[in-house]
C-alpha cells in the first residue's frame, strides 16, 4: 500500500490501521534512509521496525487501539 | 451498541427507572426543568455500561445509589456491533461494594463476573471505553465549554496508541539512560577505587617471597629448638650412661680379666661417643664437649688396655703357633708358616733310617771291593814275581801254562788296573760310610733336641692356657714369668709402664679413684653444656616467636594483597561489564531513538489519512450546524482540532470561537467522530446528547435534529435531552417528560 493514495467520495469513515501504515511508512523510510544516508544501519532500523512492531501486536497496544 | 432495554432500581434519584422494548432506529427525546431527573437518565446507561460516570469514577459509584437506600443495581439490554444481544448486571451499595456480571444470549452463563472483567469485558464486546464513549458518543450537559475534542480525534486515528508506545520509548530511553549514567557514576567510581588500589604487579611476588622466606626462618628456629632440646635430653641421657658406665668400671678389682676390662672400656666409650655424637655433629656443630678430659682418660685407658692386648693377640698367636706346629687344635686358623713337629719328626726319622741303609751298603760293598782288591793285589805280585823270575813258582807257571795258555805278559797291564779300581772303590765307600755315620749321629741328636722343643712348646700352651683363666695381673705376672717368650719384651716394658695400675691393688685403686675426678669435671661441664642449650634454646624460642609474628603478619599482607588483587579483577571485570552493557544500551537508546522516529512519522502520516478523512465527513457535518459558516476541521502539527471560518478565510483554534459555535463545532466533530467510532467497530451505534441545543434558537435546533438525523446510518439510536422540545420537533412517540417530582419512571415504547 503507498502512503499517497489518492481519496476519493465515499460515506463510510475509513480509518487506517495504525500497524499496516506503520509497516509501509517504515519500510519506504528505511529505503528512503538507504539512498540518502551514507551512514545508514539498515540492521539498526530493522531491530527499531520488529521492536514496534512487536509492541504493536501486543494486548496493551491492542487494547488501546481496539 | 443499540440499547433495547434498561432497569434500574434505586439510581440516582430514581427509585425505579425501566424503560424497555427501545427502537433500534429513531430519536428518543427527553424532557424536563433543572434538576428533573433528565440527565440521570443517561447516566443510568452509562452507569450501567462502564460502571461509572463523568462525575462519578468506578471507585466512586456507590455514590450513585439513591438517598435512602442501602443498595442499587442497574441492568441494561443491548445490542452489540457484532449483532448479538448482551445483558449488564451491575450491583452498587453505599458502602461501595460492587459486582457485575456481563451475559451474552446465553443468559445462563455469564461472560464476565466481577467488576473489572466485566469492565474489560464490555469494552472488548463493544469496541470503545469509557474516554470514547465520552468523546464521541455521549455529550454530556455541562462539557461543551471545555470539551477537548483532540484526544478523542488521536484515539480513533490510532495516534494514541501509537503515541502510547512512542512515549513508552522515550520512559525506557529515559530509563536507560539513567541507568547508563549511573553505570557511569559508578565506573567513575570503580575506577577511583582501582587507583586508589594502585595495584603493583611485582608486590604479591615479593610479599610470597618474604613470607616464604620467614616460614623457612620458623622452619630452622623450630629445628634449633628441637636441636637444642634434643641435644639436652641426649646430654641427660648420655650423662646416665656414663654415670654407670664408670660406677661400672670404678667397680672393678684385680680379679677381673681383660675381656672384662675392655668390656667396660668399650661401655664407657661408647657412652662417651654418645656424649660425642650430640656435642659434635648430632644435634649442634660443638668444637669441644663436656666428657673431652673423660675421653683423654678413657684414652690413657683404652691405650693401656689396646697395648695389652696386642702383647695378648701376640701370645695367642705363639700359643696357636705351638699348637700348630705340635699338630694340635687351634683358637683361629693359622697358616702353615713352618713345618710341624709330627712333619719334622718323620722327616728325621727317614733321613736316619735313609742313612743307616746307606751306611749297611756301603759296609757291604767296601768288604767286597776290599776282598776283590786283595786278590788282585796278590795276583799282581804273584805274576810280577813270576814274570822277574819265572821260576818263582813253578806252580804258577803251570797253572797259566794250563788254564792260560794264550797268557802274555802284556795281560798283566789289565790286572793291575783292575787291582788299583777296586782299592779305589774300597776307599770311596770307606769315605761315604764314615759320613753316613756321622749324619746318622747328627739325626740322632736333631731327634733329641725336636723332642725337648716339643716337650718345651707342650709346657708353653699349657702356660698360656693356664694365665688365659686368670684375672688380668695373673695373667700378666704368669706371662712375664715365662722366658724366652716372643712377648717378653713388650710384656716386660708394658709391666713397668702402662700395665703398672692393673697390676695389684694399691695401684688399680689409685688410679680408679681418678674417675671420681673425672666424673665430677663431667658432671659440671655437662651443666655447663645444658645450660647453654637452654640458653640456646630460649634465643631460638623467641627468634621462632618472633618470625612466627612476622608471618603471620606477612599471610595477613599477602591475603590483603590478593583480596586487593581479587578486588581490582573485580572492578576491572565490572567496568568491562559496564562497558558492555552501555554500549549495548545505547545502541538499543539509538535504535529505540529510530524507532520513535518511525512512529513519529507514522503519527504524522496517520493524522493526516486521518485529517483527511476528518475533513471530509466535516466539510459535510460542520456547515449543517453552523449555516455554513465553518466549513473545514484539521488537526495541526501538534494534533490541535482547527477549524476553518469562512468569514476569516483562515483556520482559527476551536477554542478561539464563541462557545455557541463551538457547540455547532462539537456537534459536528461529534457525529463525525461517532461516524469514525462506529467505522471502527461495525454496527450501529447509539448516541446521548445531553442538552446539545441549550444555546440554540428554535430554528437551530430543529436544523440541527434534522442534520442529526442524515448524518449517518450507522448512528440509530438517537437519544436527545432538553429542557423543552416544540412540539413541530417531537416527531417521535419516544417522547419522555421529566418533572423532577417522580421517583419511578417507566416506560415501555409504543404505550
Amino acid at each position: 500500500m503507498s502512503l499517497h493514495e489518492s481519496s476519493e467520495s465515499h460515506t463510510e469513515f475509513r480509518l487506517q490501521d495504525p500497524i499496516k501504515l506503520f509497516e509501509t511508512f517504515s519500510t519506504e523510510e528505511m529505503e528512503r534512509r538507504r539512498q540518502t544516508d551514507p551512514n545508514f544501519n539498515a540492521d539498526l532500523y530493522q531491530e527499531a521496525r520488529q521492536l514496534v512492531l512487536s509492541r504493536l501486536h501486543t494486548g496493551h497496544f491492542r487494547e488501546i487501539s481496539a | 451498541m443499540i440499547i433495547r432495554r434498561i432497569h434500574a432500581e434505586n439510581i440516582l434519584r430514581y427509585k425505579l427507572l425501566e424503560m424497555s422494548d427501545l427502537p433500534s432506529h429513531g430519536r428518543i427525546f427527553i424532557a424536563g426543568p433543572n434538576e428533573s431527573g433528565k440527565s440521570a437518565i443517561l447516566e443510568t446507561m452509562c452507569l450501567a455500561i462502564f460502571g461509572r460516570t463523568s462525575n462519578l469514577t468506578n471507585a466512586m459509584a456507590g455514590k450513585a445509589v439513591r438517598w435512602g437506600a442501602d443498595s442499587a443495581s442497574v441492568s441494561l439490554d443491548f445490542i452489540g456491533p457484532d449483532q448479538n444481544e448482551y445483558s449488564i448486571f451491575r450491583y452498587f451499595d453505599a458502602d461501595g461494594v460492587q459486582r457485575a456480571r456481563l451475559n451474552g444470549q446465553d443468559q445462563e452463563t455469564p461472560l464476565a463476573q466481577g467488576v473489572e472483567e466485566v469492565n474489560q469485558a464490555v469494552v472488548k464486546v463493544i469496541g470503545f471505553d469509557f474516554q470514547q464513549f465520552t468523546s464521541a458518543l455521549y455529550l454530556t450537559h455541562g462539557r461543551h465549554s471545555h470539551a477537548r475534542p483532540g484526544e478523542t480525534v488521536k484515539e480513533l486515528a490510532g495516534v494514541t496508541a501509537l503515541e502510547t508506545l512512542s512515549g513508552n520509548l522515550a520512559t525506557e530511553i529515559n530509563a536507560t539512560e539513567a541507568m547508563i549514567a549511573a553505570r557511569s557514576r559508578r565506573q567513575v567510581e570503580f575506577t577511583e577505587q582501582i587507583n586508589i588500589l594502585n595495584i603493583q604487579e611485582e608486590l604479591l611476588g615479593k610479599l610470597e617471597n618474604q613470607r616464604d622466606h620467614a616460614r623457612q626462618q620458623v622452619a630452622m628456629t623450630a629445628s634449633t629448638i628441637e636441636r637444642w632440646e634434643g641435644f639436652d635430653a641426649g646430654l641427660v641421657h648420655a650423662a646416665k650412661s656414663i654415670e654407670s658406665a664408670i660406677q661400672r668400671l670404678k667397680k672393678t678389682s684385680q680379679e677381673i680379666g681383660l675381656a672384662s676390662w675392655l668390656s667396660r672400656s668399650n661401655q664407657l666409650d661408647a657412652a662417651l661417643k654418645e656424649v660425642e655424637s650430640i656435642c659434635l655433629g648430632g644435634y649442634v656443630e660443638m668444637e669441644t664437649t663436656p666428657a673431652d678430659s673423660l675421653r683423654q682418660w678413657h684414652s690413657q685407658l683404652q691405650g693401656r688396655l689396646t697395648a695389652l692386648q696386642n702383647i695378648l693377640e701376640g701370645v695367642n698367636d705363639e700359643q696357636n703357633r705351638l699348637l700348630a706346629w705340635l699338630g694340635q687344635p687351634t683358637n683361629q686358623p693359622t697358616p702353615p708358616a713352618e713345618e710341624s713337629y709330627a712333619t719334622e719328626a718323620g722327616r728325621l726319622e727317614h733321613t736316619l733310617t735313609q742313612s743307616i741303609r746307606r751306611r749297611r751298603r756301603q759296609g757291604w760293598a767296601m768288604r767286597t771291593f776290599l776282598f776283590l782288591a786283595f786278590v788282585l793285589w796278590a795276583v799282581t805280585g804273584v805274576v810280577w814275581q813270576h814274570q822277574q823270575n819265572p821260576t818263582f813258582l813253578p806252580v804258577v807257571t803251570d797253572l797259566l801254562a794250563q788254564h792260560l795258555p794264550m797268557w802274555h805278559l802284556s795281560q798283566f797291564m789289565v790286572i793291575l788296573p783292575a787291582a788299583s779300581f777296586c782299592t779305589l772303590i774300597v776307599f770311596w765307600n770307606f769315605i761315604g760310610r764314615w759320613r753316613m755315620q756321622r749324619k746318622i749321629g747328627v739325626t740322632k741328636a736333631s731327634q733329641k733336641q725336636l723332642a725337648q722343643q716339643a716337650d718345651y712348646a707342650q709346657s708353653m700352651v699349657a702356660a698360656i692356657y693356664n694365665a688365659a683363666n686368670q684375672s688380668l695381673a695373673h695373667q700378666v705376672e704368669i706371662l712375664n714369668a715365662m722366658e724366652a717368650t716372643p712377648w717378653g719384651a713388650d710384656l716386660s716394658s708394658w709391666v713397668n709402664e702402662e700395665g703398672r695400675p692393673f697390676l695389684d691393688e694399691e695401684s688399680l685403686h689409685h688410679y680408679l679413684a681418678g674417675l671420681d675426678t673425672q666424673l665430677s669435671h663431667f658432671q659440671s661441664e655437662n651443666t655447663l653444656y645444658r645450660d647453654e642449650a637452654k640458653v640456646q634454646r630460649l634465643a631460638a624460642v623467641e627468634e621462632n616467636r618472633v618470625h612466627q609474628e612476622n608471618v603471620a603478619a606477612l599471610v595477613k599482607e599477602v591475603e590483603s594483597e590478593k583480596a586487593r588483587r581479587q578486588e581490582n579483577v573485580r572492578l576491572h571485570a565490572a567496568i568491562e561489564i559496564i562497558v558492555a552493557d552501555n554500549a549495548r544500551d545505547r545502541r538499543d537508546m539509538e535504535m529505540r531513538r529510530i524507532a520513535r522516529e518511525l512512529l513519529k512519522g507514522t503519527c504524522v502520516e496517520l493524522s493526516s489519512r486521518f485529517n483527511q478523512e476528518l475533513h471530509l465527513f466535516i466539510s459535510r457535518t460542520a456547515p449543517l450546524f453552523t449555516q455554513g459558516r465553518y466549513q473545514h476541521l484539521r488537526m495541526d502539527s501538534d494534533l490541535n482540532v482547527e477549524v476553518f471560518s469562512v468569514a476569516k478565510n483562515d483556520f482559527v483554534q476551536v477554542e478561539e470561537l464563541s462557545t455557541g459555535v463551538r457547540r455547532q463545532l462539537t456537534l459536528a466533530l461529534r457525529m463525525s467522530l461517532a461516524q469514525a467510532l462506529a467505522s471502527r467497530t461495525g454496527g450501529a451505534h447509539f448516541i446521548a446528547l445531553d442538552e446539545p441545543f441549550a444555546y440554540f434558537d428554535h430554528q437551530r435546533c430543529r436544523e440541527s435534529l434534522d442534520a442529526l438525523s442524515r448524518i449517518s446510518d450507522k448512528i440509530s439510536q438517537l437519544f436527545v435531552i432538553a429542557q423543552e422540545f416544540h412540539n413541530e420537533i417531537i416527531t417521535s412517540k419516544l417522547y419522555i417528560q421529566c418533572t423532577g417530582e417522580q421517583d419511578r419512571l417507566i416506560l415501555t415504547a409504543g404505550h
